[in-house]
């Protein structure tokens, strides 16, 4: 019954805050999710704000544990925070304390990775995102698209198999996102590891993901399922003006319209 | 012959290719392109003029205005609600520049002198060091757990209204009229500024970066030695800042209250005894130990804190 080869799998999930107490309004966040993703798929979530989509990503990194129903890893029940999972946010949530270089290492820290070991990794991430020669700055020295970029470091510095991202594109500005897209979608095809991915910027979803679900207001529900088949790899900047790239975002966002509308 | 709806050409529009080197430009270049600029036209900039003058014309302004008395003949003219807020002070009483430096320049080789001053930064000294490692340690364990904070709480925030002085009288019954009833009445001060700020800062640390250690695996003792303990540091520090200056004062106040030794219970006598000269010296002496107290305090922070921009660092009020 339970698909061992699933990356990730929700079976039946709702999510409920509050109502401790009898006057307490009790919100259904979530109702009955059902989903599966093959290990190395690129997932986009999409829909209107306050439908649960952060949500589902907290209960898969382990911060919450979903009120009914089942949320799986390889088949086996996700009871807590793991360091397999990367959890990327919308702000960047550097320690303003930290360098550029000790940010990306502070997973590393915390798993007790040996100092040098630590360093090899961390010079490496810089490199591939373009900010070695940034390492020793700290966030308050550097733009909001140099914070993003080591944020994205740090999310991938233990080398975890599924990467959550919360928007973590939306706070930047339209043209500093497009280099970050572009520098992040390169990163990902070379690993090719499973993401899923929150925005809600369709035209985001539609260019990144090999899947998009579009989701209702709350309660959150999965309205729309759609894979997007679009050859790999993208270059982002062509795609973006590509008929079939155009044709699937409109047709995801006719879904998407009558949740926002 | 052009037709007319023949596309100008790009360059009369202005547009086109630009190529640009894509070449790197080397640090040597870049400066070149800089306005020349002296080390002293620099050196100058730093030294920022207005703020000196302003400072120096503070000092004169102030000197003026006590060397020729002025302060002390008063302008009894001004008069608010029948309040004279600068009234004449009799001669008996005035102190003068000279005075002052005459008794510091008359006791400055004593030894005497030099003890009594150890005295008094030795009292707030030790004060000061139990009450920001009390302070902290109770400020942390009131932030972090929310049932300490709501059974100590109210006790903490009751003692913390009562005015401290009150309890001097008792202090020095029990603890007599040494070095110790000083040390306790500092702590008893001091706790509590470092104490509040500490706990406050707590509450306030980014949820967003304890999140992000707490999926990466952190376990609680992780949680607080790599992000809460970072992020309050510019509280405790700017806490630790207050309480020294604090410090100093509670131990001038209990020598003057009642004491063997020390600059307070100098100033006392010198009062009493009419010398108002001895009494300027004394406050002279106290503010250089303040402000060489708030340097110290300044360097730690400054090494501390080195990763704060530096508006956010000139927020905080320092010298």
């Amino acid at each position: 019954m339970h698909n061992e080869k699933a990356a990730v799998e929700l079976e039946d999930v709702s999510l409920i805050f509050g109502g401790d107490h009898p006057a307490d309004e009790a919100v259904l966040a979530v109702h009955d999710i059902n989903l599966t993703i093959p290990t190395g798929q690129f997932v986009a979530v999409v829909g209107p704000s306050g439908c649960g989509k952060t949500t589902i990503l907290n209960m898969l990194a382990g911060l919450i544990p979903a009120t009914k129903g089942s949320v799986r890893r390889y088949g086996s029940e996700i009871t807590g925070p793991s360091d397999d999972i990367g959890y990327m946010l919308a702000r960047s949530a550097l320690s303003p304390w930290r360098t550029a270089r000790k940010n990306v290492e502070l997973g590393m820290e915390i798993q007790g990775v040996p100092k040098n070991e630590r360093l090899t990794k961390s010079k490496e991430l810089l490199r591939r995102l373009r900010l070695e020669d940034f390492a020793d700055s700290f966030p308050s020295q550097l733009s909001q698209g140099m914070n993003q970029r080591v944020a994205i470091a740090r999310t991938l510095a233990l080398n975890p198999d599924l990467w959550l991202m919360d928007e973590p594109f939306g706070a930047l500005d339209a043209q500093t996102r497009l280099t970050v897209q572009a520098e992040f979608i390169e990163l990902w095809e070379s690993e090719g590891k499973t993401v899923i991915f929150v925005t809600h910027d369709l035209e985001e979803a539609v260019l990144l993901a090999d899947r998009v679900i579009v989701m209702t207001a709350r309660p959150g529900r999965i309205k729309s399922d759609t894979i997007i088949d679009l050859p790999r790899p993208r270059v982002l900047d062509e795609l973006r003006f590509d008929e079939k790239f155009k044709e699937a975002e409109h047709r995801i966002w006719r879904e998407l319209r009558d949740e926002i509308v | 012959m052009k037709s007319s709806d023949e596309f100008p050409r790009e360059a009369d529009m202005g547009g086109g290719e630009v190529t640009a080197a894509a070449s790197p430009i080397s640090q040597e270049e870049i400066r070149a392109m800089l306005p020349s600029q002296s080390i002293w036209q620099y050196r100058i900039r730093k030294i920022d003029i207005p703020v000196q003058l302003g400072r120096i014309a503070l000092v004169l302004a102030i000197w003026w205005i006590w060397w020729s008395e002025t302060i002390w003949n008063g302008w009894e003219a001004i008069s608010i609600f029948g309040i004279q807020p600068f009234p004449n002070v009799n001669q008996v009483f005035r102190a003068s520049p000279g005075g002052a430096w005459d008794y510091i320049s008359k006791y400055l080789p004593e030894s005497l002198f030099w003890s009594d001053c150890w005295v008094t930064v030795k009292e707030a000294m030790v004060g000061f060091l139990i009450a920001s490692v009390l302070g902290i340690i109770a400020g942390l364990a009131l932030g972090s757990f929310h049932r300490m904070s709501k059974i100590f709480g109210p006790f903490i925030i009751a003692i913390n209204a009562m005015p401290k002085i009150a309890f001097l009288p008792l202090i020095l019954v029990v603890y007599g009229v040494g070095e110790m009833s000083k040390v306790v009445l500092v702590v008893s001060i001091s706790f509590f500024i470092v104490q509040v700020p500490t706990q406050a800062a707590v509450a306030l640390v980014n949820p967003d970066l304890l999140m992000v250690s707490r999926t990466m695996g952190a376990s609680n003792i992780q949680l607080f030695r790599k992000v809460t303990l970072p992020a309050i540091s510019p509280a405790i520090i700017g806490g630790l800042r207050l309480a020294a200056i604090i410090s100093i004062q509670g131990a001038i106040f209990g020598e003057i209250f009642a004491s063997k030794r020390g600059l307070g219970q100098r100033l006392i006598t010198s009062a009493n005894m009419l010398d108002y000269d001895g009494l300027f010296a004394m406050v002279f002496v106290l503010a250089l130990i303040a402000l060489l107290f708030n340097g110290l305090i300044g360097r730690f922070e400054k090494y501390f804190l080195r990763w704060q921009t530096d508006q956010q660092s000139s927020q905080v009020i320092s010298l």
